[in-house]
């Protein structure tokens, strides 16, 4: 089958690999309807994060059609049209039963390669780091999902295949970092990045019950569809200090919760950030964390920060903020599958769509220049969606 | 020289130099041994059971090798690194109730040479205790071999991690023959 596979730090192409078999008894295999570009993918693209081997197919936000079963899978059946979490879970331990399907204890067969830098390894992941488990990606005709009846979520008639698809991971991480903020009725969250999951995020709180959501960035096409969507928009490039404007917008009182939705290539100003990137550049940093920081200085005293930007190993770590302002900080890899039911629901009653997200839809073999699109932000590109 | 237990370090080397050396940093000091506990939400009965079974050890075993079992005698055949040829471990598994050694532990399964009579002799203990809570069973996977630190704990996570998520799921995940992609020496 066509693939798109990693070949080094910023070497993408599209080739020919092996077509992916069941492995598992309770595996299934799908034919890839769409797949998309995610943010994540960025870090190891760009070098940031170490883990890959070249001829990796990576990918991890798809949805398809499942072409074969495996001999203990019950439900999914050959046929179906389902959306698949990014995050492998089991459906059976202790993380997984808890509504935590990102931190499996059973899913990631290169657990061993983990456990060292996490003491307690977490789930496997489509297409990601081989830490991550090393599963083939979905940026491929056809891809292979362990625990089929787990993993695998039938699509609603009156939900589009785009919206499937941002059901996987955009949404599914918005919809996560939406619930960590506990939105009580009215309440006003603000979100740095307006990226998939962003968006989605500040989407997901308005559907929770926020009476105002404020969107951070800087791309004018980006805000435009935080706007259409309901929110208010911060252009970080047009004001001295997001911290300040934030409070201004807030009655002094700032945003009861902040969603950061970055991560470690986040684009800032200052010294700190000339700091920042001058230790990313010779890699004595993996992250240029000015968004994480302001996210931490913008929230109001007792607030929830959520994180669902991925960092490394993060320093200048402004603790003394965390402790005096009472925050509480909360991240996960996406919780997809626990929410999944809520979220096709928002999707069909209208309260939240993640279409618009689906900026640029081409053909898999042209997948590299949808990645260079997706990368420079290029035409106004959000997603790049593929067509296997 | 090379005796038997040079030859089954080297064996272990092999079957852990793909994980151990990802993580890079095969050489260090010899350790004494590896223990990794994980906790599987299962009876303790019920992950005994797995233990017991050599076909279901064969499995968790993975990459790492294969074992055939005639009574209470396992032979180990373990990946080599360069070579198709695996080494034989022969053992003899003991299996042996709570243990002075492993305060609270319900059952202590141990695979060793017979015949090997010295101090530094490998072996294999797996030693199971209830966990509190109801968390099921504490499962302890002790490889006494001597090979560096890091490659004995990743080995002997590899084999706990394996062996709870058959317990747990029926299966063991895996991405072979299936990689990422294809493979890097390609
Ligand atoms: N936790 C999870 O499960 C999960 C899942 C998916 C993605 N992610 C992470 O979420 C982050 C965002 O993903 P994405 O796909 O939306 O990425 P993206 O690259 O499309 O969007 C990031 C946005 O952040 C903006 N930005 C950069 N610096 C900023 C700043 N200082 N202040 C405000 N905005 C700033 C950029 O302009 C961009 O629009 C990434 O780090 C990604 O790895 C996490
Ligand atoms: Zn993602
Ligand atoms: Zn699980």
């Amino acid at each position: 089958m066509r693939a798109l596979v990693w070949n080094g730090v910023n070497d993408l192409a599209v080739e020919t690999v092996d077509d992916p078999t069941l492995l598992n008894p309770h595996d299934v295999v799908l034919r890839v309807g769409l797949t998309v570009t995610c943010g994540s993918d960025l870090h190891f693209i760009d070098g940031y994060l170490p883990g890959m081997r070249p001829g990796d197919v990576f990918g991890h936000e798809f949805m398809g059609e499942v072409v074969e079963v495996g001999s203990q899978v019950s439900r999914t059946e050959v046929g179906d049209r389902v959306t698949v979490p990014s995050f492998v879970s089991c459906g059976e331990c202790w993380y997984c039963s808890r509504g935590m399907p990102s931190l499996c204890d059973t899913t990631n067969p290169n657990a061993a390669l983990q456990q060292p830098v996490l003491g307690y390894p977490g789930g496997g992941i489509y297409g990601y780091t081989h830490p991550f488990g090393g599963y083939q990606g979905s940026h491929a005709e056809y891809v292979r999902v362990p625990f089929g009846d787990v993993n695998c979520f039938t699509v609603p008639e009156d939900v589009t295949d785009v919206q499937a698809l941002f059901a996987s991971d955009a949404l599914a991480t918005g919809y996560t970092g939406a619930v960590f903020c506990d939105v009580q009725p009215g309440d006003t969250v603000a979100v740095f990045g307006a990226g998939g999951v962003g968006l989605m995020a500040a989407a997901s709180a308005r559907a929770l019950g926020a009476g105002r959501t404020i969107v951070v960035d800087r791309f004018p096409e980006r805000l435009a569809i935080a706007r259409a969507q309901g929110s208010e928009v911060l252009d970080y490039t047009e004001v001295d200090s997001v911290q300040e404007a934030l409070r201004e917008m807030t009655g002094g009182r700032g945003p009861d919760s902040v969603v950061e939705a970055v991560g470690m290539e986040g684009h800032g100003t200052g010294v700190q950030h000339v700091v920042d990137r001058a230790k990313q550049a010779v890699r004595a940093s993996t992250d240029r964390a000015t968004p994480l920081r302001e996210a931490i200085m913008a929230c109001r005293k007792g607030g929830v920060v959520s994180v669902l930007g991925v960092y490394g190993l993060t320093d200048s770590f402004p603790m003394a903020m965390v402790t005096n302002k009472g925050l509480t900080i909360r991240s996960a890899q996406q919780f997809g599958q626990t929410h999944m039911a809520a979220m096709l629901e928002h999707v069909r009653a209208g309260r939240i769509d993640p279409t618009p997200l689906a900026t640029h839809t081409m053909p898999l073999e042209e997948s590299v220049e949808g990645y260079r699109l997706f990368k420079e932000k290029e035409d106004g590109c959000v997603r790049a969606v593929f067509r296997p | 020289m090379s005796g038997p237990r040079d030859t089954i370090t080297s064996a272990v080397r092999g079957a852990v130099q793909g994980v151990a050396g990802k993580v890079g940093e095969v050489v260090g000091r010899r350790s004494s041994g590896a223990q990794q506990t994980l906790t599987v939400g299962r009876p303790v009965d019920d992950v005994a059971a797995l233990w017991r079974d050599p076909a279901a050890v064969r499995q968790a075993l993975g990459d790492a090798g294969t074992v055939e079992a005639d009574g209470d005698r396992w032979t180990w055949r373990l990946a080599r690194p360069g070579s198709d040829d695996p080494v034989e471990w022969r053992t003899t598994l003991v299996e042996g109730g709570p243990s002075t050694a492993f305060p609270g532990s319900s059952v202590v399964l141990r695979w060793s040479d017979p015949d090997d009579g010295s101090e530094a002799a490998s072996e294999l203990v797996v030693v199971l205790r209830e966990a509190p809570q109801d968390l099921g069973t504490e499962q302890v996977v002790r490889l006494d071999l001597p090979v560096p630190d890091l490659a004995a704990g990743a080995l002997a996570l590899a084999l706990g991690y394996r062996a709870r998520a058959l317990v747990m799921t029926g299966e063991v995940p895996t991405i072979t023959p299936q990689p990422a992609g294809r493979s890097a020496d390609r």
